[in-house]
């Protein structure tokens, strides 16, 4: 595969499958090419995959995600490579074997997330979620489906206005679903029971990188001392520790496409919620607080 | 040190020629120091009066004398003590207290050489204490136990005119600084051409600190022994029981302890209130017995003389910074090991550790041992006991130096390098970065960054007693990095020009929380105040599975006296029953201050503390 198949590959997996994140697309491209591959050695193979990798971070959309869905695939495989014994088509074979049970994992991922969190959405309550998630989407859905009553604000989420899809697909299951404003976020707070949100990647220190305006939605809940609720997957687990927002890596915030350009003029995709203004984070590992992230990454990568 | 054991004998004479011409080397010299010239004076009473019942004693005072006069600015701070070598004339400029933008041009001047090295960071130490091994194996090994004999018979001659002097009191002035003569010959004999030994440096400053600690002590006994003496006779309820001939005896004592004691026996009513008065009770399982008895320490054969040594250079902080010290034990462990014997019938480990037992002792004794160097102790504890049964003396020696190199390549070198990559990304083009006290890994950093082309400036901010900051000011403009010095009064004010602060770390707590010199937790507080992340660089080998919530259950107590300028109305304090001077040298940062723990490891919140303990290799905790 070279980058235009990868691209071509990763491209489609997008487009086609709307309930797939960014990060299993770029696991599956990956797999992909690890089938595929012609190369000879364990390096030549790593060399490809690094390349695969660069082409999808240069795709011009937030990338945190497949960040950090990459990272993990190459841990992964890494992994595999220690316990190759014979010859390079035999840790292939493994590598192969263990990214499907790996891929597998992930998907199921979303279910389990959505089951935990599910419980935490009773009856009558009122909830705030930003832009497009899908974990929060299967929650929702989840919880609709169990007869539970519950009203939902969504904020617009502009730049692409995703909140416009999450209504659709909410209000077809039939619950009560509010578009509001991005800047009516303050404005609702005080009458909702708790905001719950995605995450693009959450980063080592237990922060979230999410679509911008999720700051202002945990700042928000803080100060009305609402719960703040992030649904995960723990393949968006991310060893990266911003300090602050302007510490985020630029590529993350904005599309690689404006890189070049004046950054100061640019409008970030992204934000970073400190671990603080967060309450738990509901993910396939279990429910967590912003502190056990890091245990988990560490029991991950060290 | 081939030159310590020449030079015993150089002391001897030297110390017989000093002797004839104590009177005359006496008075120049106390004039000289016009800076501390009140206390001096009073400086000088003490040490005739304490010299006055025997010759014997009179060897000993000069050596003490012209000790207090270089070593009472050389405490103030390493700068000046840079200065002061350079130009010992100049003494009396260097000693005043700089002001901020002075000593910022200090600093920046380039002339000033590095003779002196402060053990402030791992390299440099591992430097001297290279050396000094070297040269110190030689010289010890054959002749040490001879050597300690003959310098404690020669202590003891001293030592008991005093205690029968002084009686009850035992004053570790004299005993004590005689030791540093014995256990470093060159410190008084030549002061000032030490400049190109490191070890010699080192030793003469203990030497000099240790002087003129013992020294101020004696001058504020002195000072007040006046109103001691006054006070009691007009104020004491118990006029009765006063025995004017013993407190006359007892007037020189200057430890607030030792004194207590003696006059539990004298007039029992005040005086145990005094000396409760003279502690704060909230602190009071931190006082320590400070006197250590130096004379049955050279006596006793299970401390090897580089035991001794590294003790007298913790209690003067000479060797401060939890990495330089942790560095100090290891290398002189090596020693240790190095001229080590197994006893017969004894295996090699079993007899090393107790030899080992009464050093940690010892040296925790003259202060209190630092997180890292247990973490260090019980690394290589836990190494002796992985040794083999019959493993030959040679062969254990090698396994073990090996062991200790490792540690300290891994633990200490190799981690700084690895944190230092960490922060270099966190510091971006333009950054303020702010720093508090002088931390041999934040120093790395910066100078790599820095060196890496990363266009930062530095804002270090420095309190009061020892002035670090100065230190790491000194070194940072050495290295041209732009540098603001202030001190910690100032730290809100330009906490707001901050976009970072770096901190140093004595420990880090199981619990997330940060153990830092004392003023650290403050500097956190203003920075979360102001919204500037906080990151905290910290060895791995520096955590503690121990858990702290404040700063009152384990800390240290610094000596009340560095507190004490001789302006500052502070003096004469220990006669004073309503005047406590307290200092503290950690306090407790919790975590929720601090933005990030940088380890070696990764980047962390401080809270991960107890899974990176969980997944550090068993041997430590074991």
């Amino acid at each position: 595969m070279n980058r235009n198949e990868v691209q071509q590959y990763f491209h489609g997996l997008l487009e086609k499958e709307k309930h797939m994140s960014a990060g299993i697309a770029a696991i599956k491209t990956l797999l992909k090419l690890l089938e595929h591959d012609k190369s000879e050695t364990v390096q030549g193979l790593d060399s490809n995959l690094q390349a695969a990798i660069d082409v999808m971070r240069s795709f011009d959309m937030p990338v945190s995600a497949v960040a950090s869905g990459c990272a993990l695939f190459l841990r992964f495989i890494t992994l595999a490579k220690l316990d190759f014994t014979t010859n390079f088509e035999e840790c292939k074979d493994i590598m192969l074997h263990r990214g499907e049970v790996f891929l597998k994992k992930l998907l199921q991922a979303r279910g389990k997330v959505a089951k935990q969190a599910c419980a935490f959405i009773y009856d009558g309550s009122i909830v705030l979620t930003h832009s497009n998630s899908r974990a929060v989407l299967q929650t929702m859905i989840e919880a609709a489906r169990a007869n539970k009553r519950f009203e939902v604000y969504v904020t617009v989420s502009s730049i692409d206005n995703t909140g416009e899809e999450m209504r659709l697909a909410l209000e077809k299951e039939n619950v009560q679903c509010t578009l509001i404003l991005d800047s009516a976020v303050g404005y609702v707070m005080e009458s909702v029971d708790m905001v719950m949100v995605g995450a693009e990647s959450v980063v080592e220190s237990g922060g979230i990188i999410n679509k911008i305006g999720s700051f202002t939605m945990a700042v928000c809940a803080q100060a009305m001392k609402k719960p703040f609720y992030v649904l995960t997957e723990s393949f968006k687990f991310s060893r990266l520790y911003p300090l602050n927002q302007r510490d985020l890596p630029n590529e993350f915030k904005y599309l690689s496409s404006k890189l070049t350009t004046d950054l100061k003029k640019e409008h970030p995709f992204v934000d970073y919620t400190p671990p603080s203004y967060i309450t738990l984070l509901f993910t396939d590992l279990g429910i967590l607080t912003p502190s056990a992230v890091s245990d988990e990454l560490i029991k991950l990568y060290l | 040190m081939e030159a310590k054991e020449k030079t015993r004998e150089e002391v001897m004479a030297e110390r017989e020629a000093r002797k004839k011409a104590k009177q005359a080397k006496k008075k120049p010299k106390t004039q000289n120091d016009l800076v501390n010239d009140v206390k001096n004076s009073s400086k000088t009473d003490s040490i005739m009066k304490m010299s006055a019942p025997d010759g014997s004693v009179e060897s000993s005072a000069p050596t003490v004398n012209s000790k207090c006069t270089s070593g009472s600015e050389s405490r103030k701070s390493t700068v000046d003590f840079v200065q002061k070598k350079q130009s010992p004339s100049s003494k009396i400029d260097s000693a005043k207290p700089n002001p901020i933008p002075k000593a910022v041009t200090d600093c920046a001047t380039p002339g000033i050489p590095l003779n002196i090295k402060f053990l402030h960071d791992a390299p440099i130490v591992n430097d001297q204490i290279d050396g000094c091994i070297l040269k110190e194996r030689q010289a010890f090994s054959g002749v040490c136990q001879q050597d300690i004999n003959l310098l404690s018979k020669e202590m003891k001659k001293a030592s008991l005119h005093y205690i029968e002097g002084l009686e009850t009191a035992p004053k570790p002035a004299i005993t004590s600084s005689k030791t540093v003569v014995q256990v470093s010959p060159p410190v008084s004999s030549k002061p000032l051409e030490s400049s190109g030994e490191p070890t010699k440096s080192k030793a003469e400053l203990k030497a000099e600190r240790r002087a003129k600690q013992e020294a101020q002590r004696a001058a504020k006994a002195v000072s007040k022994a006046a109103p001691v003496k006054t006070a009691p006779a007009k104020a004491s309820p118990k006029p009765v029981e006063m025995k004017p001939a013993k407190s006359a005896i007892k007037r020189p004592t200057a430890k607030s302890d030792s004194e207590a004691k003696s006059k539990s026996v004298t007039f029992a009513g005040s005086s145990t209130k005094q000396a409760s008065q003279n502690k704060i009770k909230l602190f009071s399982h931190l006082y320590r017995e400070k006197s250590i008895n130096y004379k049955s320490i050279l006596n006793s054969i299970d401390l090897h003389p580089a035991v001794v040594g590294l003790g007298v250079q913790y209690s003067n902080r000479v060797i401060v910074g939890s990495n330089a010290r942790c560095v100090a034990l290891l290398y002189v462990l090596k020693q240790m090991l190095s001229d080590y014997k197994t006893p017969a019938e004894k295996e090699f480990s079993r007899g090393f550790e107790a030899k080992l037992e009464p050093a940690v002792n010892y040296l925790n004794q003259c202060r209190p041992v630092s997180v890292s160097m247990t973490n260090a102790l019980k690394h290589i504890k836990w190494h002796l006991t992985q040794l083999p049964n019959n493993i030959t003396d040679a062969e254990a020696r090698l396994k073990m130096s090996h062991v200790i190199t490792t540690y300290i390549k891994e633990q200490i070198e190799v981690a700084g390098e690895a944190i230092s990559l960490f922060v270099r990304k966190k510091i971006a083009n333009g950054d303020v970065i702010l720093t508090f006290g002088c931390s041999s890994l934040v120093e790395r950093i910066l100078k790599e960054a820095h060196e890496a082309g990363v266009d930062f400036s530095v804002v270090i901010i420095d309190s009061a007693p020892w002035f670090e900051g100065k230190e790491m000011l000194r070194r940072l403009v050495k290295a041209k990095i732009p540098c603001t010095y202030v001190l910690i009064s100032a730290a809100s004010f330009i906490m707001k020009q901050a976009s970072k602060v770096l901190l140093g770390a004595h420990a880090l707590l199981a619990n997330g929380c940060v153990m830092s010199r004392s003023g650290t937790a403050m500097v956190a507080l203003l920075a979360n105040t102001a919204n500037v992340p906080v990151l905290v660089c910290c060895e791995t080998h520096k955590f503690s599975e121990r858990v702290q919530t404040d700063a009152f259950v384990y800390n240290e107590l610094g000596d009340p006296n560095e507190l004490v300028s001789t302006a500052s109305p502070l003096n004469g304090w220990e006669s004073n029953n309503f005047l406590v001077p307290l200092s503290l040298v950690y306090d407790v940062t919790p975590p929720d201050l601090v933005t990030a723990v940088v380890t070696e490891l990764a980047i962390l919140p401080c809270t991960s503390v107890p899974v990176v303990l969980r997944i550090k290799p068993t041997e430590s905790s074991a």
